[in-house]
């Protein structure tokens, strides 16, 4: 049987892929001989290669940040490579990180006995505290997922941490939104000057009391916003279905002003980025031709 | 001539690229520095680490949460820099601490360049707690015992008992001032779980990146949040601010010399933020130019379909 | 005596009882998730939904239960250890009050009884010979409620004198019979949590490992995934072995955090300002009035945050009438009044939302794949 859409674009899509793990696995292999030899030099005679080594991790950056800026013209292989160089760094310094900051000097020490503990620089307290050993049992239930038969122990483990985590829900509700509520009472007429407050639009005086014309605003802003929200009640009457479609409006205003704030945000990161690459073209020019 | 408006509402999302890259690059080059209106969040902000009472002597410190990761270095960094700056310069003692992996290293590694200038030492002027678990137990236990819950610093490795910033430091009455310099949720947890819980309310200061400043308006309404600086304009603004200070301080040969952000050995942040600044200007102007265009192009094209029938009809 | 003290979980120090301590609590574990894997699916199911609710009525039951002060009014009986080598005095002062506890010798406890003490904040000092003189710190003391039962003893605050510093090692606390329970368990469900790390972990082998083993397309970006990985794993613990050793490492660990990781983050993150360029290029199209008003807003706060924009109103002086119309003052506008009150009826929605959500999972009302799942 003979499958046209399929004999042909096959080899061709092999060797090209073959080519590209040749090349992108020959070029990371020469990177790190050549890391490693930087490296040698480095811990025999830092002073002397220093700069050598400030330059290599400059290069190591600008290579990472060209290649990954690589999409932006097409999809490639070499944007790929590097984006799985990116995981898994990201995910073995997480673990090393995790283990380091938090369960060696807080679990792990602490849960030894005196003299089971190596003299080294960590100086966690060690005080054999035995009892914390069984987080690890307890918390290897979480692994039961892979084991369909025991994937129950799973859902019993992490059903019975989010109730625990449900309970909190409570405080942090009392807490979070109990200022909320309050701060929303604000009067449109005094008949004293807030303490602080500038005069202008918001805070003037005339017949004898101050006025606060946002407040109104402030006011119509969010009753007419929670009425988009209600859904107890139907949108069909008059009272509740004007207001929610005025609350629509607003909520688009608080999504532009959403969108003109992360417009700066995402810029920042890549002024960055460009900053970065500037600063080491020119010092590079510096080194080679000055 | 429709072809042009068909085209200028189609635009190859890759010419756009290279406009905005060529923008970016030129303005860094150039790379002048900004002198902002400040807003009146990043003021607050200021005032409420001037006045914190976290100097030599007052028994207390700040707690500067830097929960960023690389990816945000540009805006939280810049942020981190210059309150590290102003703490410095007016001599307040602080601990730094992270709920991100990469925040926890990068933290200390801002505080550390920026501490020989202004003559901090480590273990008595400042200290770093390390990566905590950013979870419901540590913000239930952390107010209550910050010694016990951190146990050990995350430079030196010792017991925070050690130290002598530590002494008298036991519960979160000890910390008049959290400064939260995130690019996630981890404020939240703050004002959710430890704040409502403290008497008198603990105060906490934002540094978010761009993407974040709209959420927080209503906690700096309700008095939850006491300042705010967002994004690299939040940055630019509280610079702005210590700028002038540390000019005050090197003329009165308080410090030797103004701080260089040249010297700076992370990645993205050997400009200020002053300088950035110039940059995020035009990349604004390009965003705009390029949406004023796409609607200049669509409404055109509206104009010319709906006169195109009624040529049709008399023609 | 703490709190694992007062259940009797003494710490061990004999490692070879540490050892056998350990093997029988994990055959005693092990043995009670036999007993709980032969439970039918249904028993399973309502084991299930009983750890959930106690789980939950922990924390619900210690936020609302009512509170007492466990210190009486009018006496503060303040316990002192000298942990120094050298003779210490504890002086406390407050508002009427000056008590010392006399001098206490190195190892040794002594008490100080305040009388009549009201609800203040009291300095202690501690004076002795050798460097600790001068020393402040601040105890707290309330008033009771007087509910707490007459036979109840108050809890003493304890105070250690260590050549550190003072420890106040308790303090009167305001709880009910739950609250010494919340810092263990909290500190041991965070040990808990930890572990979750392992899950990332196997599920990228899992998928990477596959994908390497069979040769199928992009078998070389794992292989660099499974690389990169272990570079980091081993370069990172073995960078940290002591402080002299492993300096090659050290400098490998920073040349692939600094140099790589670094790098590579921020890379990935600064596509997305290119993306949102093209973004609101196609999407920013003024069809209707919702789309006009987005815009508008995105615009005023975008020249709101940039010099261009300000220049743009420069020329309406601060004081005159029109000076809302500057955009800097608009855009304060549009953040603080409009902007503002919409985000915090999102924010109360959703909160309100998110209370709902937490009591159906507690009461195990939530159905959906996980929840009504059975084995």
């Amino acid at each position: 049987m003979v499958n046209d859409a399929g004999s042909r674009p096959e080899p061709a899509r092999q060797e090209n892929e073959t080519f590209w793990a040749i090349t992108l696995l020959g070029l990371l292999a020469l990177f790190v001989i050549a890391g490693a030899v930087i490296n040698h030099y480095v811990t025999v005679d830092n002073k002397k290669y220093a700069e050598l080594f400030t330059q290599w991790k400059v290069l190591l950056g600008v290579i990472a940040t060209l290649g990954i800026f690589s999409i932006l013209y097409k999809e490639n292989p070499t944007y790929r490579f590097l984006e799985h160089i990116f995981i898994g760094l990201a995910v073995g310094f997480g673990v090393v990180a995790t283990w380091v900051e938090i369960l060696w000097p807080r679990w792990f020490i602490p849960m030894l006995p005196a003299n089971m503990v190596k003299a080294t620089d960590f100086h966690g307290v060690s005080e054999g505290q035995w009892w914390l050993f069984f987080a690890l049992p307890i918390a290897l239930l979480f692994y039961s997922v892979y084991f369909p038969r025991l994937a129950w122990m799973n859902r019993l483990l992490i059903s019975t941490i989010i109730g625990y985590y449900a309970g909190y829900e409570l405080a942090g509700f009392i807490g979070l939104l109990g200022p909320q509520i309050t701060k929303s009472f604000k009067p449109p007429v005094t008949t004293y000057a807030p303490e602080g407050a500038a005069t202008g639009a918001n805070n003037f005086q005339f017949l004898g009391v101050y006025w606060h014309p946002f407040a109104i605003i402030f006011l119509v802003v969010l009753v007419c916003t929670l009425a988009f929200f209600i859904f107890s009640v139907e949108h069909r009457r008059r009272w509740i279905s004007q207001p929610a479609i005025a609350g629509r409006y607003f909520i688009m205003i608080t999504l532009g002003a959403i969108f003109g704030t992360t417009v700066m945000g995402r810029f920042s990161l890549v002024i960055s980025r460009f900053q970065f690459l500037i600063e080491a073209v020119k010092d590079w020019w510096h080194l080679i031709f000055k | 001539m429709s072809s042009f408006f068909e085209h200028l509402q189609h635009i190859d999302r890759r010419w756009i690229y290279l406009v905005l890259a060529a923008v970016l690059i030129v303005s860094l080059i150039i790379g002048k520095p900004e002198t902002p209106i400040v807003l009146d969040t990043v003021q607050h902000l200021y005032d409420a680490v001037d006045a914190a009472p976290a100097g030599p002597g007052d028994g207390k410190l700040i707690l500067l949460e830097t929960t960023f990761a690389a990816n945000t270095l540009g805006e939280s960094g810049l942020q981190t820099r210059a309150i590290v700056r102003h703490m410095m310069l007016s001599h307040k003692r602080f601990a730094v601490m992270a709920v991100d992996q990469q925040g926890a290293k990068l933290g200390p590694a801002i505080v550390n360049e920026l501490a020989p200038y202004y003559g901090y030492e480590y273990g008595k002027d400042w200290i770093s707690f390390g990566l905590q678990l950013g979870v419901t137990p540590f913000y239930k236990s952390f107010p209550k015992d910050i010694v016990g819950t951190v146990k050990t610093d995350s430079i030196n490795h010792k017991p925070l008992g050690e130290y002598p910033i530590m002494r008298g430091i036991n519960t979160i009455k000890e910390i008049p001032l959290l400064l939260e310099i995130t690019a996630s949720a981890s404020v939240f947890l703050w004002l959710q779980l430890v704040q409502p819980a403290t008497t008198p309310r603990l105060q906490i200061g934002y540094g978010c990146t761009g993407v974040m400043a709209a959420e927080a308006y209503p906690y700096l309404d309700s008095g939850q949040m006491v300042g705010m600086a967002p994004g690299l304009k939040g940055a630019a603004d509280y610079e702005k601010m210590v700028d002038a200070l540390e000019a005050k301080a090197v003329a009165s040969k308080e410090i030797e010399k103004p701080y260089d952000p040249k010297t700076s050995s992370l990645s993205g942040m050997g400009q200020s933020a002053r300088q950035l600044m110039f940059t995020q200007n035009n990349a604004h102007l390009v965003v705009i130019v390029f949406i004023i265009l796409g609607n200049i192009g669509m409404l055109l094209a509206r104009r010319r379909t709906r006169r195109a029938p009624k040529e049709d009809a008399n023609g | 005596m703490n709190f694992w003290q007062q259940l009797h979980f003494n710490p061990i120090q004999n490692p070879v009882r540490f050892a056998i301590d350990l093997a029988i609590g994990t055959a005693l574990f092990v043995g009670l998730m036999i007993l709980f894997h032969r439970l039918t699916p249904r028993g399973k199911k309502y084991l299930i939904i009983a750890c959930t609710f106690i789980a939950g009525l922990f924390t619900v039951a210690e936020f609302l239960l009512p509170t007492y002060q466990s210190v009486p009014a009018g006496v503060v009986a303040i316990s002192v250890s000298n942990q120094t080598k050298s003779p210490q005095v504890l002086v406390v002062k407050g508002p009427g009050v000056q008590q010392n506890s006399g001098i206490i010798q190195p190892k040794k406890s002594g008490t100080v009884m305040l009388q009549n003490a009201v609800p203040a904040s009291y300095t202690l000092y501690v004076q002795g010979k050798e460097t600790q003189s001068g020393m402040k710190y601040t105890l707290i003391v309330t008033r009771s409620s007087g509910n707490e039962p007459a036979a109840e003893q108050p809890t003493p605050v304890t105070v250690t004198i260590t050549a550190q510093g003072v420890r106040l090692s308790s303090l009167p606390k305001i709880q009910n019979f739950l609250t010494p329970f919340t810092q263990p368990v909290n500190d041991f469900l965070l040990y808990i949590l930890v572990w979750t790390i392992g899950l990332g972990l196997i599920s990228l082998t899992i998928v990477h490992g596959r994908r390497l083993l069979r040769r199928a397309s992009g078998w070389h970006n794992s292989l660099a995934f499974f690389l990169a990985m272990l570079a980091m794993l081993v370069v990172g613990f073995a960078s940290l072995e002591g402080q002299t050793g492993m300096a090659a490492m050290k400098n490998t660990y920073d040349a692939l955090f600094y140099g790589l990781l670094v790098n590579l983050d921020a890379a990935v993150f600064a596509l997305l300002a290119f993306y949102i360029a093209s973004a609101a290029y196609r999407a920013f199209r003024v069809r209707t009035i919702e789309a006009a008003l987005l815009m508008l807003a995105a615009l005023i706060v975008m020249l709101g945050f940039v010099s261009f924009g300000v220049k743009l109103t420069n020329w309406i002086a601060p004081e005159s009438p029109l000076a809302f119309f500057r955009i800097e003052r608009l855009s304060s506008f549009v953040m603080n009044w409009l902007n503002m009150p919409g985000y915090r009826a999102v924010v109360i929605g959703v909160s309100v939302g998110a209370l709902a959500m937490a009591m159906r999972i507690w009461l195990s009302l939530e159905r959906g794949a996980f929840f009504s799942q059975e084995s």
